[in-house]
């Protein structure tokens, strides 16, 4: 947990200057880049070292790489480039510098995220945790007085309930390094009332409910609800409903792959949120972008994945 | 990525196109909407609205002295108004419905009932309400400013987690919105969390199922194509950037089915408070449709779904 020596990140902004403010500190991140030639990726992490956020390891096609960045004015000088052209020996590599303590972070270049994944959980790096990896889609959306993280859209296409708590696990643990206090998490759901018609609203206040409480420190937990109660004083007004987390939601925790990921991305499409993704779970943060990110949401996941690096980092500095 | 494929725009492509098209099909006859628990302030401004713009014909069921104290308060001439006073929302439904059974009102608007009882009161109704081969489902009609056309999106609202049967009532009544509305042959996005199909993730495979029942022919009035990530159903650069190229739906689409009423649902609430959007909704398949503003639609929005119930009255 956070002593409250930081201030709560609550924009995108705010989250790309703390990655900044942390590197000026001497806590500059090292990212790794496994299969490091794809354009968008070296583009994000030139950019990224620029701005003063982290120093990055591009690992994979030097050649490629080199030529990559030729042909789209992208600098690389301040890369450190390893030659690995195999990806798959690209990612091993990558993953022993995050298992050996040389890299902060780990980032997935031009190879499938399930190639990677399968390496980061490959025991001889002992990068596993004890929780299922889970993504956490974390949305600066204009018009919200703070960040919101959609989890899990990405990684567990229908999570049980100890999935879904471990899912739940891993949103708190983000919501600290954004130095979060209490953290606020709806449970979302299609109503606001409980449902056996909707088995998972009874599952999670039987039992995700129960189990945050007693065994998560400074949380507040409330559901089911839809969006607009964990995200609109108005609409809990209207309701005539109380409780701290509404209207004030920071991880919004939903039931499906597909609501995670339709639902995040509707708000990028057409409400203009910026995106910060990472996969949490194991020792070190993954983070992806793809090409169809904006700069900005690319900038801001790289941002993420440093600050929760540096989260851990702090939780092992005090012997945790 | 250069060249892109321009894409269709259907001539009705934004609220006041629809606001046109109630206009004229509601001047030969405005459309008889009973307002059910009329004392939701946002509502009742819209349906005071509809019934200045000559688009309804208002009949107010519900407590007469709630009503009318609501109206001294906004300050609507609603002189024509029928009242009936029923102030238990229960006797509210059920005579609505017992007037839609009877061919007495063509729409039912509702009011300040939670969502969840105005559904269950209006499947207790049973035939008066229900047709023995048509679903009830929900259907979610929005604009965003940043996309160019009108989106439909269904089931936000009633179907909590359609299998592959239910799926294609859900499309039948998507497709029969559009067709109302305007929208003729809609491009129907099958939304999934990625656009390829997995063997571990059923939404895909029922998508693709879908997809394929369209192109046999099962799905009529529709290009259906799926399944589609939400942005690769609207945005042209993500479909080519994510390889689907050669598809009707992908960054074009008109319609979208959500795999569960928690996507949909979450949809519908994200674009009503964040995406700048207009937007409406309205309860499809009964005997008569039902206007829904969501509690957090303004009046703006409660008035769009009226204009949708006119249409798809």
């Amino acid at each position: 947990m956070f002593d409250g020596q930081f201030k709560p990140i609550h924009t995108s902004d705010q989250l790309i200057e703390r990655a900044i403010a942390n590197a000026r500190d001497g806590r500059r991140k090292r990212v790794v880049v496994a299969g490091a030639q794809d354009v968008d990726v070296i583009d994000a992490m030139s950019q990224a070292e620029a701005d003063g956020f982290l120093s990055g390891i591009l690992v994979g096609d030097a050649d490629l790489i080199r030529k990559m960045a030729a042909e789209n004015n992208i600098s690389i000088d301040a890369l450190e480039i390893v030659d690995k052209k195999d990806v798959n020996e690209a990612a091993h590599y990558a993953v022993k510098l995050a298992s050996d303590g040389k890299a902060d972070a780990i980032m997935k270049g031009f190879m499938p995220t399930s190639a990677l994944l399968k390496v980061v959980l490959d025991k001889q790096y002992n990068l596993r945790g004890k929780n299922t990896l889970s993504h956490c889609a974390v949305l600066d959306i204009p018009g919200y007085h703070k960040l919101l993280n959609f989890t899990d859209g990405g990684m567990v296409v229908k999570p049980d309930f100890e999935q879904k708590y471990q899912i739940l696990e891993n949103a708190v643990l983000v919501g600290r390094a954004l130095g979060l206090s209490p953290v606020k998490v709806a449970l979302s759901a299609g109503s606001d009332t409980l449902s056996e018609q909707m088995p998972h609203t009874l599952s999670d206040i039987d039992n995700i409910v129960p189990m945050a409480i007693e065994k998560i420190p400074d949380i507040a937990i409330h559901g089911p609800m839809t969006l607009d109660m964990a995200t609109s004083k108005k609409a809990a007004e209207y309701e005539g409903s109380r409780g701290t987390v509404l209207g004030d939601a920071d991880v919004y925790l939903v039931d499906s792959i597909e609501e995670g990921n339709i639902v995040a991305k509707s708000l990028i499409q057409f409400a203009d949120a910026v995106f910060a993704g990472v996969i949490v779970g194991a020792k070190v943060p993954v983070s992806l972008v793809s090409r169809t990110d904006t700069a900005k949401n690319k900038k801001a996941s790289l941002a993420l994945a440093c600050v929760i690096a540096d989260h851990y980092a702090r939780i092992a500095e005090r012997g945790e | 990525m250069s060249n892109l494929p321009e894409i269709t725009i259907p001539p009705v492509n934004s609220y006041s196109h629809i606001f046109e098209r109630a206009k004229a099909k509601a001047a030969g006859k405005p459309i008889r909407a009973a307002l059910v628990g009329p004392n939701d302030p946002d509502m009742l401004t819209a349906f005071a609205r509809a019934t200045a713009d000559r688009l309804i014909e208002p009949i107010i069921i519900g407590d007469r002295r709630a009503f009318e104290q609501a109206l001294a308060e906004q300050k609507f001439n609603m002189a024509s108004a029928q009242i009936i006073d029923l102030p238990d929302t229960e006797s509210a439904v059920r005579r609505a419905t017992q007037m839609a059974a009877n061919n007495k009102i063509d729409l039912i608007v509702r009011g300040r009932i939670a969502p969840a009882e105005m559904l269950s009161l209006l499947f207790a109704a049973g035939p008066q309400f229900l047709k023995e081969d048509k679903t009830v489902s929900h259907v979610a009609v929005l604009r965003p400013q940043k996309y160019p056309k009108l989106l439909l999106v269904t089931d936000a609202g009633v179907t909590i987690q359609p299998d592959l049967k239910a799926k294609l009532n859900l499309i039948q009544n998507l497709v029969s919105v559009a067709k109302a509305i305007g929208v003729e042959n809609p491009r129907l996005a099958i939304l999934a969390a990625v656009e390829v199909v997995y063997p571990t993730m059923p939404v895909t495979m029922e998508a693709a199922v879908l997809s394929k029942m369209a192109e046999r022919g099962q799905i009529k009035g529709a290009y259906v194509d799926g399944p589609l990530s939400f942005d690769v159903a609207v945005d042209m650069f993500a479909a080519h950037s994510k390889g689907v190229k050669s598809s009707a739906v992908a960054g074009q689409a008109d319609a979208m089915l959500a795999p569960n009423i928690e996507t949909a649902n979450g949809i519908y609430k994200a674009m009503t408070l964040f995406g700048r959007c207009e937007m409406g909704a309205v309860i499809v398949g009964g005997r008569v449709p039902v206007s829904v503003g969501s509690r957090s639609d303004n009046a703006q929005g409660k008035y769009n779904s009226i204009l949708l119930g006119v249409l798809t009255a």
